[in-house]
């Protein structure tokens, strides 16, 4: 029975690598894709009875460190359980991911495999093989953004997706190798309760670029351009990427952080970022309402993710827990058949008791929210637009750009210098040192002998 | 038992190398097939001499050379020299396979195999002798022999006077080294690197200084440390691509093989301490410098050589941390720099051989023409990043958490930022070939497919690596204990 997780997690990744790998398989009816993740999903509940279970399988991927498992924790499962759901719905989500080149399979597998990586990350017990799994799902992603959502700018865009995702990774490596030197393991439960319950608390620089891992992968704003893009992928494809992998595994992280956080005066700091992405989430609705759907997806990501940071302040792992399957729903189930040409067309057509809860959030916001709210949360929003931009564009090019002139001069200077001067002077030490070791070493014979 | 194997392992190379110097009248093929045979089984000799020695150290042939110093042909194959060796024979026998491709039609080829097979074996007796003497002598013959690759068999105009920088510049750092053993033997007595250390006593706290002085500028040299990397750029892009990868994936570690016995192992960590912030920041200047300079230069093949001065950076960073996990992420980088580093030149090497372009703006769209080709190279790209599931994830880690467990934990912070660069100019160059439309005038020419398939090889390779890294950490481990003689912590 202890097998369950990891033969859930061994299925995932073996589905999608032979979808993709095996061109029948590639070709074959798109039922034959979806069924089995209603199969994997449904399975997927058997877990549930698993909760608090020791694991059956531990691996020593790195021998010199702690081995790592798969745990039964009560949110991981939960979560790893609504993970599989959400890939399910996403596979049978109408209309169909755009067969990418006419291949469907190539996306269901892809997307089995990421489904199989995020349920391991989300129930690994141990940092750094989370670290390397949240590595993978990052790259994949950026795989499918470069494959589907970019093909006409591949290059740049991907290619500025990458490194924002990566600035992400090697924020969370490095507040994992910090923990490590502070609490002397990997295991996550043990490192994190070492660093909470030390009287200085945990250092502030790991908090910070915990944060910032966080930030990257739930696509906070400013680091919210490949949310954005992945807004772009065929539908499906876009709302899976953006509810069962990064961004859900950003709001893990940031759980699991919790008792370092409520320990910390960092509380204070990320109440009020939380309450300035409030509202930027709210005056981002009211500007985007009469347009695309996806828009409004990417509200309610950025929505989710400053919920989370804002329910930091205690009510974390219920908040947690509540938002993302109401998220699916919203996003997933929810969307008319026929796709709107916006939100507000999409509200009209849908169920009547969404549809009165949708005017009467509108109504809210139009008649009673504050004034004083809209306004911070345009300031907030452009100054999150413009950092977002400064980062993904201007920053990123200008710094690459002073760097690469700074060091093409540096390196003409010393190209020049080394046909020149230095490559004489390099001749003479040669020809000096050369002398000198003859001579010593005539010295020592003569001395020997 | 071991020894015979491990004379084996080195007499092998050197021996074909004589014989194939007599093969003027064999066809290329044989010569080809000779030397692949001949480099296979020195590396299942060593392999051989590990499985039966145990791991311990073995000496090999006492019988005195030169009296005076107790100078003798002495062998060893211990922690420190295990990976280095085993990193050299790898990938010469991966890059003769690829060779088998490259090289179809070439003046000379059994002088140009001879010298190969010379090259090889002087970095393995570098790796294997343990008497300073013989050490240096392989040292030169190294130089010597890929000097004579470069001078005979480079591809370009200028190969006269780039063979003179690179043997101008790499002898200067060598007599450097030559003036530190002398001083070392006579001092000490003995040119026996096992017994040298005993002797050090004579020898004061700034005498050693000095020395490690000397020894790391003219290690540093080899192992093309900013400013000392002059030579290597333009070395690395005339020489024929095996000599390249030879180059590029084994011989800089010579460099970090030399900083590793003599001035850590041989005048001890304390003796490095004061120098460590020195060490730090040159190393950091080396990631950063090869890392921008990769995004400035547009002939592909010195993009690649401008990553080894990034990637020599990471290994020095490691080294100086002189914390164990550092040094054991050094010695595991050694290794997995030799494999990425020559996917990324038989990638790049195909590119050129397949297009017959070496300029980024004139090349693109591969993904279209050469599919496999551009995954390759993708995936050579994402794993020098340090990505999983390619093994420099895993050196990676190790080094940067050296760096903040040093005493200079801001540099370590500081040090996060190359992969960064990394991943930039890895996958900018992997998009940049691959992505696009294909340049109307461009012609694709179908490469020999052992070219490919040594590519492919290099994949599986770093893919197992990185999911079994057992063996590798277990390698680092000894050679990391063995280098500061601590617990891996």
């Amino acid at each position: 029975v202890g097998l369950l997780l990891p033969g859930l997690v061994l299925l995932y990744l073996l589905l999608g690598i032979v979808l993709m790998a095996l061109p029948q398989c590639r070709r074959m009816a798109s039922i034959g894709h979806r069924a089995p993740s209603l199969v994997l999903a449904l399975g997927s509940l058997l877990l549930l009875t698993q909760i608090g279970q020791p694991s059956a399988v531990e691996l020593r991927w790195i021998p010199l460190l702690e081995p790592a498992a798969l745990e039964h924790g009560r949110t991981s499962i939960y979560i790893a359980v609504i993970v599989c759901w959400s890939l399910c719905w996403a596979q049978f989500s109408t209309p169909q991911p755009v067969p990418p080149k006419g291949d469907s399979g190539l996306w269901s597998g892809w997307s089995y495999l990421l489904c199989g990586l995020a349920v391991a990350a989300l129930t690994v017990n141990q940092f750094l093989v989370r670290v390397a799994l949240l590595d993978l799902i990052a790259l994949a992603i950026v795989i499918l953004l470069a494959l589907y959502a970019l093909p006409s700018a591949l290059s740049l865009k991907a290619l500025q997706q990458f490194l924002l995702l990566r600035l992400g990774d090697l924020a969370l490596l490095l507040m994992v190798l910090m923990l490590w030197q502070f609490s002397g393991t990997f295991h996550i439960d043990t490192a994190l309760a070492a660093a909470s319950a030390s009287a200085s608390g945990p250092p502030p620089l790991l908090l910070l670029f915990g944060l910032l891992a966080v930030g990257v992968k739930m696509g906070m704003p400013p680091f919210d351009s490949w949310l954005r893009t992945a807004m772009e992928l065929p539908r499906g494809m876009g709302a899976w990427v953006v509810s069962g992998t990064l961004p859900l595994l950003g709001a893990y992280l940031l759980y699991r952080l919790q008792a370092l956080i409520v320990s910390s005066y960092a509380l204070v700091a990320l109440a009020l970022l939380g309450i300035l992405y409030m509202a930027v989430g709210v005056e981002w609705l009211g500007r985007e309402r009469a347009t695309s759907a996806d828009r409004q997806v990417a509200w309610l990501t950025i929505h989710g993710g400053l919920g989370v940071l804002l329910s930091g302040t205690g009510a974390m792992g219920a908040y947690v827990l509540s938002f993302l399957p109401l998220r699916m729903v919203l996003v997933m189930v929810w969307r008319p058949r026929s796709a709107p040409a916006s939100v507000s067309a999409a509200v009209e057509a849908g169920p009547g008791l969404l549809r009165q809860f949708s005017r009467a959030v509108v109504a809210l916001e139009e008649r009673t929210l504050l004034p004083a709210l809209h306004t911070l949360g345009r300031v907030a929003r452009t100054v999150a637009l413009r950092t977002g931009r400064l980062l993904e564009m201007d920053l990123f090019s200008r710094a690459i750009d002073w760097a690469a002139e700074g060091t093409l001069r540096f390196g003409g200077l010393l190209q020049q210098a080394h046909t020149g001067q230095i490559h004489t002077y390099v001749l003479w030490v040669t020809v000096v040192l050369g002398g000198v070791v003859l001579s010593a070493a005539l010295l020592a014979s003569a001395g020997g002998g | 038992m071991a020894s015979l194997w491990l004379v084996l392992s080195l007499a092998l190379p050197w021996v074909g190398a004589g014989a194939a110097v007599l093969m003027s009248r064999w066809r290329l093929v044989r010569i080809k097939a000779f030397s692949l045979v001949v480099v296979g089984a020195s590396a299942l000799a060593l392999l051989g001499a590990v499985v039966i020695g145990h791991g311990h150290a073995d000496l090999f042939l006492r019988t005195e050379w030169i009296p005076s110093y107790h100078a003798a042909l002495r062998l060893e194959l211990d922690a420190v020299s295990l990976p280095f060796a085993l990193n050299v024979l790898g990938v010469a026998l991966v890059t003769l396979a690829y060779a088998w491709g490259y090289f179809d039609q070439v003046a000379q080829p059994h002088l140009l195999y001879a010298l190969l097979l010379a090259f090889i074996g002087g970095m393995l007796g570098t790796c294997l002798f343990s008497d300073a003497i013989l050490f240096f002598i392989c040292w030169e013959s190294m130089l010597v022999s890929s000097s004579l690759l470069l001078v005979g068999w480079g591809e370009g105009d200028d190969t006269r006077r780039i063979t003179q920088t690179y043997f101008v510049y790499t002898q200067a750092g060598s007599l450097l080294i030559l003036l530190c053993l002398a001083w070392l033997i006579v001092t000490t007595g003995t040119s026996n690197m096992a017994v040298m250390a005993q002797g050090l006593a004579a020898v004061t706290p700034p005498q050693r200084a000095l020395l490690a002085i000397g020894l790391l500028l003219g290690f540093g040299i080899k192992l093309a440390v900013v400013p000392l990397h002059v030579w290597l750029p333009d070395a690395h892009s005339i020489a024929p691509m095996p000599v390249t990868i030879l180059l590029a994936a084994a011989m800089l570690s010579m460099g970090a093989y030399g900083i590793v016995r003599f001035p850590l192992m041989l005048l001890g960590a304390e003796t490095i301490r004061p120098l460590e912030p020195v060490l730090l920041v040159v190393a950091l200047g080396t990631q950063v410098y090869g890392a921008l300079m990769c995004l400035v230069v547009r002939d592909i093949k010195r993009i690649v050589a401008y990553s080894s001065v990034s990637q020599m950076g990471y290994v020095l960073f490691g080294l100086a941390t002189l914390s164990a996990t550092g040094v054991a992420g050094s010695i595991m980088h050694v290794i997995n720099h030799g494999v990425l580093k020559a996917l990324l030149f038989m990638s790049v090497g195909i590119v050129i051989r397949a297009t017959g372009r070496r300029q980024i703006e004139q090349l693109g769209g591969l993904g279209t023409a050469l599919p496999r080709l551009a995954i390759t190279l993708l995936i050579a790209a994402v794993a020098m990043a340090g990505l999983p599931p390619f093994s420099a994830f895993h050196s990676e880690w190790m080094i940067l958490s050296g760096g903040l467990r040093s005493d200079y934990p801001l540099l370590g912070y500081l040090a996060f930022a190359t992969p960064l660069l990394t991943a930039g100019y890895g996958l900018w160059l992997g998009f940049r070939l691959s992505s696009g439309a294909m340049p109307a005038d461009m012609g694709v020419e179908r490469v020999h497919p052992a070219m490919t398939w040594a590519a492919y090889g290099l994949i599986a390779v770093t893919f197992i690596e990185d999911l079994i890294p057992g063996p590798l950490y277990a390698l680092a481990d000894a050679a990391a204990q063995a280098i500061l003689g601590g617990a891996l912590r």
